[in-house]
């Protein structure tokens, strides 16, 4: 669970400093669930797509009938008539010369795929809140390190931008001159067939910039490579977690910010308060196991730590080990010393 | 496997050493020179600019770790401090190492490209053929030996002026044809054998020398020149030398048939023999022998008829005077002189330092 928060600051676009504050919105303690957002965005992405197909009729657009038997040609339907090439060729299977495809493909193939109301809004949520995290965010690659603050709040002065010189002004203002440095290098060209279907360009995917009126804004930061704009009202996952991944880089005016705790209901407004929804809950709280287990309150109610007896290893005889049996009768050290001594008076009384 | 955010430890990839994971971290750092202790606490997670502190850790190794012990103690893990000074470590290795290689001289490899290499060696020896060296040098030599700077030292290259006889060639050579006539008949066949083995340079040579000491014996009052020496002597081996090489150039010039007897009798008839033969092919051999005599004065008219014996004086008579006329040549008083004067220019010296070199 992401940490919670109770303010943002608001940033100035010119100054360096901090304009206002902001309450943080609820969403943003959502659970992160990145498998559900990659399941909701393979799924969504599909929705798009524009239906392709062979040609309904294709390569039966002949009247070919078998010869049969007897003839000394194989079975396959042929051409009738005379008089051209085509006459007596093959035709129909998907083997034969102006045959028709195996399996063609058809238009009515299952294009979208329906989901869940609850689980769209689920991940949209998820992201959002998963950009609120910082060290989701520096993991998706965005170079944040010079940033103020995450989630990034700017004025509302950003709305009504209409110079894109002054657009990236800004970019660079909030700290995102690497971020954006690091997008135009990225820029190369596609592998593949994508080039002659009008994709011939890859490029890394850079700041979202969530406005809530647009007066120039979409029109100044539209140009700068990377950059993506999205309207509160409609924050759409394909751009909130791209690829599936989640922690893009979402920078938001002051008044898209508060507008989020009015979409997800904490405050009520007609017509932008999504109906009947309640944020999720996370089953666990607190899922962070290690720091429960090691917290005090655990610790002190445990008891102590059984050590585990310590296993025999091979038997050593006191009798001849002389560290064993040191250890067991402490006094033999001395016994024996004096007892040397004694055979060395005998000894030498002898001589 | 490995970790490449530069905020790591250890380096590795895992749960326990990624910076991002942990919300309570801390690492080593080296930056220009100086080592820091980067910390990261869960209080500043939002505010990634100032997420990462730092503190300057001093190079002794005692009150470094004492530093990082202290402030470490109570919010970071064991394992995570002996990393940090493991890394400290480390650092100051890589330091140290560094330092040395600044102070000692660094091999840098640079490859050798083959395309590149070959064709400079070869422009190299095509520019060496074009500037002619050896040809260049010589004229410089002979333009500097024209205009005077060498004085009196090195006469013996010099062209020599022909004097005009009294006598006509022509008609000296009929009077020495007339006489032999009777030998030749004899002689010619075994001549003409012996003219078969021999080279046409070999006799044009024989030819020269011929002459030549026809010439030492004729004209008494003129410089002779080298007739025996060979021209890529020099000039400082004049006293000695010569006499030496006279004898090894007589004995290898002369035919196989006798090496050390040229001296006896055979030679007269060899001798005439040739000089009879030459006398007709000597239109012929002039163009060569032009080509070979540009320093050397030659008279090609003249003949020799004279037995060996007379021959023998001839050349220790011409020795004699040669050794006299050479010692003229290279005169160490007269250089001296020289030198005093101040008409040696110091071109000379250093010309006699780069013959050393070579």
């Amino acid at each position: 669970m992401a940490t919670v928060r109770p303010v943002a600051n608001v940033y100035s676009l010119s100054e360096k400093k901090a304009v206002g504050k902001v309450e943080v919105p609820v969403v943003f303690q959502t659970p992160i669930r990145n498998d559900l957002v990659q399941y909701v965005f393979t799924n969504m992405s599909k929705n798009t797509r524009h239906p392709y197909a062979v040609k309904l009729g294709a390569g039966y657009e002949t009247s070919a009938e078998s010869w049969g038997t007897g003839r000394a040609v194989a079975r396959i339907p042929r051409v009738p008539g005379g008089g051209t090439h085509r006459a007596g060729q093959a035709a129909f299977g998907n083997m034969c010369r102006g045959g028709g495809m195996f399996n063609p493909t058809k238009i009515w193939r299952r294009w979208g795929r329906k989901l869940n109301l609850k689980e769209k809004r689920y991940a949209v949520c998820s992201s959002i809140a998963a950009s609120g995290v910082t060290s989701l965010v520096l993991a998706r690659g965005h170079r944040i390190s010079n940033i103020k603050e995450v989630p990034l709040v700017v004025s509302d002065s950003i709305e009504s931008l209409k110079k894109t010189k002054e657009a990236l002004k800004v970019l660079i203002h909030l700290g995102l001159k690497d971020e954006v440095e690091r997008i135009i290098n990225s820029k190369k060209i596609r592998a593949g067939k994508g080039k002659m279907r009008n994709r011939k360009f890859k490029i890394r995917k850079g700041p979202l910039i969530i406005y809530d009126k647009d007066s120039g804004i979409k029109k100044a930061f539209r140009n700068i490579p990377g950059v993506e704009l999205c309207k509160i009202t409609r924050l759409n996952l394909l751009k909130l977690a791209p690829g599936g991944s989640i922690g893009r880089l979402c920078i938001w005016s002051e008044s898209a910010f508060k507008k989020l705790d009015v979409i997800y209901g904490k405050t009520f407004q007609r017509g932008i308060t999504k109906h009947n929804y309640i944020l999720p809950k996370s089953i666990v709280k607190n899922a962070d196991i290690h720091r429960i287990m090691k917290s005090e309150n655990v610790q002190s109610s445990l008891l102590p730590k059984k050590h585990p007896y310590k296993k025999r290893t091979q038997n050593r005889n006191a009798l001849t080990n002389y560290a064993v049996r040191c250890r067991l009768n402490p006094a033999y050290k001395i016994l024996r010393a004096l007892n040397i001594q004694k055979i060395k008076n005998n000894i030498a009384l002898k001589n | 496997m490995f970790c490449k955010n530069e905020y790591n430890v250890t380096g590795l990839c895992t749960r326990v050493n990624c910076p991002l994971s942990n919300s309570v971290y801390a690492t080593v750092i080296l930056d220009k020179g100086e080592i820091y202790l980067y910390l990261k606490y869960p209080e500043n997670a939002h505010l990634p600019s100032i997420m990462w502190s730092r503190t300057l850790l001093s190079l002794n190794k005692q009150t470094a770790f004492n530093y990082i012990y202290k402030t470490m103690k109570y919010t970071h893990n064991k394992t995570q401090i002996k990393k940090c000074m493991k890394r400290y470590m480390r650092l100051k290795e890589i330091l140290k190492r560094t330092r040395k290689m600044v102070l000692n001289k660094q091999l840098k490899l640079l490859p050798v490209k083959k395309k590149t290499e070959r064709r400079d060696s070869i422009r190299e020896k095509k520019a060496l053929k074009a500037a002619k060296i050896v040809n260049n040098v010589e004229l410089e030599l002979l333009n500097r030996l024209n205009t005077g700077v060498y004085g009196n030292l090195y006469k013996m290259f010099d062209k020599k002026k022909k004097k005009k006889k009294s006598v006509s060639e022509i008609s000296q050579k009929d009077m020495t044809l007339e006489e032999t006539e009777d030998n030749v008949e004899e002689e010619s066949e075994s001549k003409k054998k012996k003219k078969k083995k021999k080279d046409l340079e070999m006799e044009a040579i024989e030819s020269i020398e011929d002459e030549e000491d026809v010439d030492g014996y004729e004209y008494d009052e003129v410089e002779d020149d080298d007739e025996d020496v060979d021209v890529d002597v020099d000039d400082d081996d004049d006293d000695d030398d010569d006499d030496d090489e006279d004898v090894d150039d007589d004995a290898d010039v002369d035919d196989d048939v006798a090496g050390d007897s040229d001296n006896d009798a055979t030679d007269d008839e060899e001798d005439n023999a040739d000089a009879n033969v030459d006398m007709e092919d000597l239109d012929d051999d002039d163009s060569d022998l032009e080509d070979l005599d540009e320093e050397f004065d030659i008279d090609y008219d003249d003949e020799d008829i004279d037995d060996g014996e007379e021959k023998k004086k001839q050349k220790k008579t011409k020795k004699k005077k040669r050794k006299e006329q050479i010692e003229e040549y290279v005169d160490n008083e007269y250089i001296k002189k020289l030198k005093e004067a101040g008409k040696l220019l110091d071109e000379d010296e250093e010309i006699e330092d780069m013959n050393d070199k070579f």
